[in-house]
């Protein structure tokens, strides 16, 4: 029922191969260039709220244990229930018991990348109830029996006509191809199911621990019905979603919307602080919130404690030149993109996602976008480092069969390489043999092909070495060659 | 200052916005507005502002058509009302967003579920940057939801162009209200 | 005032005429350069691939070589960075503060030459129309932009900006090799937006990613020719 984090089986190589050669995908991709310039936008004329932003994540992770106990009691205060869950399995247990004891039918869900972590709609369908996902996006998704490809836009993947043929075959009958029809269609549509559902989901933006204030942000609407219609709202939080005041959304809320959208502040922010009070005629009446871990806390004090930082803003995804060529499918993860390379790895206790930190150029795009500062390609490099060996990402976090994906023959490689040219003597040994090759393979400097190499000479030439390397021409110039 | 940079970036976020109103331009707005509409008139009650406007007594001639929260069939007819009339706590001039507080007489459905959603704003309560909005809901009781609008409910999920009435209002038309301003006429 | 050059392994084994342009560039600026014999590779293909052990056993040699000159100047932003940004982190213990004081003299070729010692016009002429790339790892790491497209502006040539010129070329070092799917059409984009400007050379200050730009038009025949900036301008020193 349930796939984790990434599905098993083809190689992230073999599905960037067929996310390329796709035409429909690469127009699809192409509509996410207007937010190429987004991040920039905020780096130039938001600087120091990136700062600030940073300054109260840092402070935030630093007693990460200690802003929870503190969210715990208000929120208990304020008459919420609050579950812990260590695991993505517990989380759902709670959600399903939850719901065959209030008589749920009907779940209506707002976006939310912690509930497509813990596969919580499929876990619901399973046991017999219907799970809407409420954003159109999502709707689409759900529909097409996919997954978001994007965390803040995820039907980016599909072009119009291939969004109408999805809402089409749901309608039974031909939708026109033209935004207005198709959003009012889904419109009359998910109205239906708001208005007649039982639970709403959502996960949070931010959840403040002085005040127990939970923030959903859409632009929709939709996460406006998920908390005030159904009897019953649940709120998966992944722990690092903890913010100390309500005062720090006045830096974080501005900084996650203009950093995902470039909006000023998303169309409707939806603040919940508590469960319908006793005068009201509207609201939840049972206000559930779960402090999702899987395998956060293990990383507070490691190498990778920035990435728990992340306050899902997409921004990394907009900017980076591999997702933009592949789109998130093809990484086959929850979160896709620089953040989801960072992420899968570390959230499955090296599990899942070990084949995602290679396939980075380390241009570096993510962590100049990253609004709350995430060195994200040093965190890659740091994780090809960690992923070589089978076994957990970080000391103390359990393994889950991991897999082994590199021989050692490689580190054994890289080993004798650095000491051969640790050494004038290795270096000049080594050269001399490549420039054996030259011989063996160059016309004019450059090979069609070369042993051991396709990956580089599938699709381009490989230089090869010089008739006369640097240092050859700087002994000539020495001996008193002028032309050296 | 504050207020024009409120209209202006309201008008940005697909807004319509009136005034400011004095009390009777204001009222005299909101039951024109309404009037142009079908249907049921969903109507916040023991809101500050929209006391001030009178609109129970404004609306009379259509008082059938006004739907209150006291009233026990308000939940099953909210679903179908036309436009629904809030007052609203605080503006934020740099974003164009009003915040709406719950309570007894202001229920979260009913900016939500009428396609029409008119708001009243006081503009007293117009600030000028979205962290004075956030001091200011700090220092006071949160009530149980707070919801930014900051125009109709849109999407850019179908090829990154936006496209509105997804999900919430279609139509937002937002009225200042400046008790003291001078005396101006509906445009 | 010593002046070390670091013309990188790419640059000795593969396209000497970089470092030798590089050596030409400043020694027009009036410096007088060394070359250390023993300097080898800065490691950062063993970092990127996982493997700090060897990388630190190159950095170290790289600190042993280098580390008695005032200044250090590599005609790639990409190895300056792998010094600059990467050496203090990952060479620990006694090693770290030779690392720091390495890292703070080592500087990319057109960085060491406009934003250190204030020179643009080094007497070279280019009658060129030129676009320049912006290698990764010298706009970000070292946060290099204008010195290249100011030495070439000096030297006469006419700078027409392709769209994104700050998106990465798709090299990434042992990426290149290991998802070629990707990293070939990254550079088919690059050389796309450059032929549009119908400039006559394709610029950048890093060989690495112009050896995975020529190696792929050398296939393609698209773009304009990819040239150090280095060669270029030492091409055109009267």
């Amino acid at each position: 029922m349930t796939h984790g984090l990434v599905t098993p089986g083809r190689t992230l190589k073999e599905r960037a191969t067929r996310a390329v050669a796709d035409a429909e995908l690469q127009r699809a991709l192409h509509n996410l260039d207007v937010r190429l310039f987004t991040a920039r936008d905020v780096e130039d004329n938001h600087r120091a709220l990136k700062d600030k932003a940073a300054a109260i994540r840092r402070e935030t992770l630093a007693d990460l244990d200690g802003w929870l106990d503190k969210l715990e009691a208000t929120l208990v205060s304020l008459g919420v229930t609050v579950h812990r869950c260590a695991t993505p399995d517990d989380a759902r247990r709670v959600v399903l018991d939850l719901a065959r004891r209030e008589g749920v039918h009907r779940v209506v869900k707002s976006k939310s990348m912690a509930t497509e972590e813990i596969d919580l709609s499929d876990a619901l369908e399973a046991n017999g109830m219907e799970s809407i996902e409420t954003d159109l996006g999502e709707y689409i998704v759900q529909l097409a029996g996919e997954r978001p490809s994007h965390i803040i836009t995820p039907v980016i993947h599909k072009t119009l006509p291939q969004i109408a043929d999805v809402l089409s075959r749901e309608a039974g009958a031909p939708l026109a191809v033209d935004r207005e029809v198709l959003t009012e269609w889904t419109r009359e549509k998910l109205r239906e199911k708001f208005v007649a559902a039982d639970m709403g989901i959502t996960g949070a933006n931010f959840v403040a621990a002085d005040t127990g204030t939970i923030v959903v942000v859409t632009n929709e609407g939709n996460g406006r019905f998920c908390t005030s219609l159904p009897r019953i709202h649940v709120c998966v939080m992944p722990i690092e979603k903890v913010v100390p005041r309500f005062a720090d959304l006045a830096t974080l809320l501005p900084l996650l919307t203009m950093s995902a959208t470039g909006q000023r502040l998303s169309n409707y922010v939806s603040m919940v602080t508590g469960p319908r009070r006793p005068d009201e005629v509207d609201g939840p009446e049972h206000l559930h919130v779960i402090f999702l871990d899987h395998n956060r806390r293990d990383l507070v004090g490691t190498r990778y404690e920035s990435m728990l930082a992340c306050i899902r803003c997409g921004a990394c995804l907009n900017v980076c030149p591999v997702y933009r060529k592949i789109g998130g499918h093809a990484y086959d993860s929850v979160y896709s993109g620089p953040m989801g390379k960072v992420l899968t790895p570390l959230l499955s206790a090296g599990a899942d996602g070990r084949d995602l930190p290679g396939a980075s150029s380390l241009c570096g795009a993510c962590a100049e976008a990253c609004p709350v500062q995430i060195p994200l390609a040093d965190l890659l490099v740091r994780l090809r480092e960690d992923l070589r060996s089978p076994g957990p990402v970080v000391a103390g976090v359990p393994s889950v069969a991991a897999k082994r994906t590199r021989p050692r023959v490689r580190r054994l490689g890289f080993g004798t390489w650095a000491a051969a040219w640790a050494s004038p003597a290795g270096y000049r040994a080594s050269m001399g043999a490549a420039r054996l090759g030259r011989r063996i393979l160059g016309r004019d400097g450059w090979a069609h092909r070369a042993p051991g190499l396709r990956g580089w000479t599938a699709g381009r030439d490989l230089p090869l070495p010089a008739a006369r390397s640097f240092r050859d021409r700087w002994d000539a110039r020495r001996e008193g060659d002028d032309q050296w | 200052m504050v207020i024009e940079r409120f209209i202006a970036a309201a008008r940005e976020n697909a807004c319509s916005v009136h005034g400011p109103f004095s009390l009777d331009a204001a009222t005299a707005v909101v039951v024109e507005i309404a009037g142009r509409h079908a249907g049921e008139i969903a109507l916040t009650v023991d809101d500050p502002v929209l006391d001030q406007l009178g609109l129970d007594a404004a609306l009379g001639a259509t008082a059938d058509r006004v739907l209150t929260p006291e009233q026990a069939d308000w939940t099953t007819r909210l679903p179908t009302a036309a436009v629904g009339i809030t007052g609203s706590l605080l503006a934020v001039a740099a974003t164009g967003t009003v915040v709406l507080g719950t309570n007894a007489g202001a229920p979260r459905a009913t900016s939500l579920l009428p396609p029409v959603h008119i708001c009243v704003i006081d503009a007293a309560t117009v600030v000028a940057e979205f962290a004075d909005a956030i001091a200011r809901l700090d220092a006071g009781v949160l009530p149980s939801a707070l919801t930014w609008v900051g125009g109709p409910s849109r999407t850019s999920d179908l090829e990154m162009r936006p496209t509105l009435g997804i999900h919430g209002p279609k139509t937002v038309e937002l009225v200042l209200v400046q008790p003291d301003a001078p005396v101006a006429s509906p445009s | 005032m010593s002046i070390a050059i670091f013309v990188t392994c790419v640059g000795d084994a593969l396209f000497p005429e970089v470092g030798v342009g590089a050596v030409r560039l400043l020694e027009a600026a009036g410096c007088t350069v060394e070359f250390p014999r023993a300097q080898t590779c800065c490691g950062q293909p063993a970092l990127n691939a996982g493997e700090p052990e060897a990388a630190v056993r190159l950095a170290r040699h790289f600190v042993d070589v280098f580390e008695g000159y005032d200044a250090i100047v590599a005609p790639s932003g990409s190895c300056a960075a792998m010094v600059r940004h990467w050496y203090p982190q990952i060479l620990e213990g006694r090693w770290q503060g030779r690392a720091e004081s390495v890292a703070a003299r080592t500087y990319e070729l057109t960085e060491y030459l406009v934003e250190k010692l204030g020179r643009t016009d080094l007497g070279a002429r280019v009658d060129a129309r030129v676009t320049v790339h912006d290698a990764c790892h010298m706009l970000r790491t070292l946060g290099v932009k204008g010195a290249p497209r100011r030495l070439l502006g000096a030297a006469g040539a006419e700078i027409v900006e392709m769209v994104e010129p700050e998106t990465c070329c798709g090299f990434g070092g042992t990426f290149a090799a290991a998802h070629g799917e990707i990293s070939v059409p990254l550079a088919d984009d690059k050389l796309t937006h450059a032929a549009a400007t119908e400039a006559d050379y394709l610029v950048s200050c890093d060989q690495s990613c112009l050896m995975h730009l020529e190696g792929r038009r050398r296939r393609t025949g698209l773009g304009p020719r990819p040239v150090h900036l280095a060669t270029l301008l030492a091409e055109g020193l009267r």
